[in-house]
This record gives structure tokens, sequence and C-alpha cells, in this order.
């Protein structure tokens, strides 16, 4: 009896499986989702004019989306007035991912995410500010019942709390031309 | 009956609970950065390094026109122009594979990042180490090469 039966319901889990990893393999982590919205403005610009660069290794993260994300966050928080990724910015922030956690399984999934912020003075490439942020999140079912959703979900949330997390850093710095050359550490890399 | 109920229940939990990571291949490099003035680069073999990962990117960058050496992590690298690091993953599906590999290149001196690439492929669209390197060398490296041809 269970030989008769088992081509149908091997047939059946095939296709659930193959509907599960086709999700999975469509899901990417949207700039909306991990832009950190509405925060009080910064009482001075940390800069004028910054480039923005993200790098490192993102996993799941698509690093365009947060790039954008990270870019809309830093000017809605009011510490640069305007991003110019033309090569003329007079500081960069290069943001880092060092450390991405993604569970395989669970309910309720919980990412830590580990990024290392740094700030250059691109005249001659000087290291003023090196900061490492470290954010977590746990998603619920807010990103529905099916696995793959709700991990996007988690990431997303991970990644918002550490832009949040960031940005908080650089508004304790005040403006970057008050920054002595030597106040990062050098050996931080 | 029972045996079609359990499996397919079994196989709705699995795709309820499981993740699953994209596949991604990206490049960057840092604005105002031109990577032909970094002529000499310097691959810093990770200690982990048990699959030849440096000496793949290394003869990769020579292929691609630099000037390429690798080794350990030095106190100071005063005949590089460029650091070039990374960070390699490999997952265990019927066989070993190479699931995400992340190049950095940097400034030397400095720690300035100048471009980072990353490529992620999952069991299903697996890649040869060697392919992987090219994939992400390509990425990042691809317009400076393209200029100079």
């Amino acid at each position: 009896m269970i030989s008769a039966r088992m081509p149908r319901y091997v047939l059946i889990a095939f296709f659930v499986s193959l509907l599960s990893l086709l999700a999975g393999c469509s899901t990417v982590t949207t700039k909306e989702a991990m832009s950190v919205g509405a925060v009080e403005k910064a009482q001075t610009y940390l800069a004028e004019t910054a480039a923005v660069s993200v790098g490192g290794e993102p996993r799941s993260i698509n690093i365009e989306n947060f790039e954008a994300a990270l870019v809309e966050s830093l000017l809605a928080a009011g510490l640069v007035r305007e991003v110019d990724n033309s090569g003329s910015a007079p500081y960069l922030l290069s943001v880092d991912f060092k450390n991405v956690d993604l569970p395989m399984f669970g309910g309720s999934f919980t990412i830590n995410i580990d990024t290392t912020w740094k700030v250059f003075d691109t005249r001659d490439r000087s290291l003023l500010i090196s900061e490492e942020v470290a954010s977590t999140y746990t998603g619920g079912f807010e990103g529905g019942v099916v696995g793959v959703n709700r991990m996007r979900v988690a990431t997303e949330g991970a990644a918002r709390e550490n832009i949040r997390l960031g940005l908080e850093k650089l508004r304790a710095v005040g403006k970057l031309d008050m920054v002595p050359k030597d106040a990062a550490d050098a050996g931080s890399r | 009956m029972r045996n079609l109920t359990l499996v397919v229940a079994l196989a709705a939990l699995l795709a309820l609970l499981s993740g699953c990571a994209t596949n991604n291949a990206t490049g960057d490099v840092t604005p105002g950065v031109d990577l032909a003035e970094f002529q000499n680069l310097y691959v810093v073999k990770t200690p982990e390094d048990r699959n030849g990962v440096a000496e793949l990117i290394t003869t990769r960058l020579g292929e691609l026109g630099y000037n390429a050496a690798s080794g350990p992590a030095l106190e100071s690298y005063e005949d590089a122009d460029a650091l070039v690091t990374y960070v390699d993953r490999w997952m265990w599906d019927i066989t070993m594979y190479m699931l995400e590999l992340t190049i950095t290149v940097e400034d030397a001196q400095s720690g300035y990042r100048l471009a980072s690439g990353n490529s992620l492929h999952t069991s299903l669209t697996r890649l040869s180490p060697e392919e992987m390197v090219d994939e992400v060398l390509g990425n990042i490296f691809g317009s400076a090469s393209e200029g100079s041809e």
C-alpha cells in the first residue's frame, strides 16, 4: 500500500518544497523596509556633503537597497545636506558588513548584524571616525507564515536597527570639520 | 493515506520554517577612486584558507593586468598599493561548494575602502571557486579592465 502511494506523495512533497525554494529565491530586502523613517533631526550637519559607500559581506541583504536606505535615513536625520557620489565630496561614509547571522530554521528568526562605520576625509584618505555597530532583531509573524518571508522581514528589521544605531553614533560626533585627524583609531582596521 | 498526509505536512512545515537566501552578485568601486592607480596588490591570505582561494584571486588579478602577490597578514605593506582581503563561506549539499565570496580592496596605508564585491550562489546555482572569484573580480574590476583593453 505504501509503495503504491509513494510516487504521488513524493511528487506533492517535491512541489511543496520547490515552491518554498522558489519563493525564497525571489525575496529581496527593500529600501523602504530598511529606512529608519521619521527621526529627530540633528542640530547640526555632520557634513554639508558626503559620499556614501557600502561593502563587506551582506549575505542576503540587498546591498544597493541598503545603501539607498542609508542615504535616505542620513538625509532624513539631517546629518548631511547632500549625498554626492560623483567623487568630489570631501567626506566618505563607508559602511562594511562584518557579520550577518542568519538562522536556517525557526518559528521566530533572530538576526544579528555587525557593521563597521568609518568616515574618511577623501582629500588625504585619512580616517576620522571608526565605530562598530551591532544590531539584533527578532521577527515574529509580521512577514506572514512562510519562512522565507519571515526571514526577509527579520533581516530588514535588523538592517533598519543597524542604520538607526549608526546614525545615533554619528549624531554624537557633531561637525566633521571639528574632528581632529588623529581622533580615530587608525589601527582599528 | 496517513503516510501521504504525514509527508505533505512535513514538507509544508519545512516550507514554513525554512529560510532561503537569494542569489546575489554585486561589485562597487568607492566614489572618486580610480583602481588603475593601484597596480601593486597584496592578497592577504586567511589562516583558515585551505581551498587555495588566495591563490585563485592572485592568479585572476594577474590575468586582469595587476601585479599581484599573496601571503599572510603583515605588520606593514610598504611595497603594496592596495590590500585585497576576502571572506569565503562553504556549504555542504552532496558535495562541498562555495556558497559566498566577498572581496574587499583597500588602500594599503590608510585602510580606505577602494572597492568591494560579493557573490552568493546557493546549491542549485552553485559555481566553482574559480567561477566565483571570476564573478566577484569581474564585478569589481570589470570597468577598469574594459578600459585598458
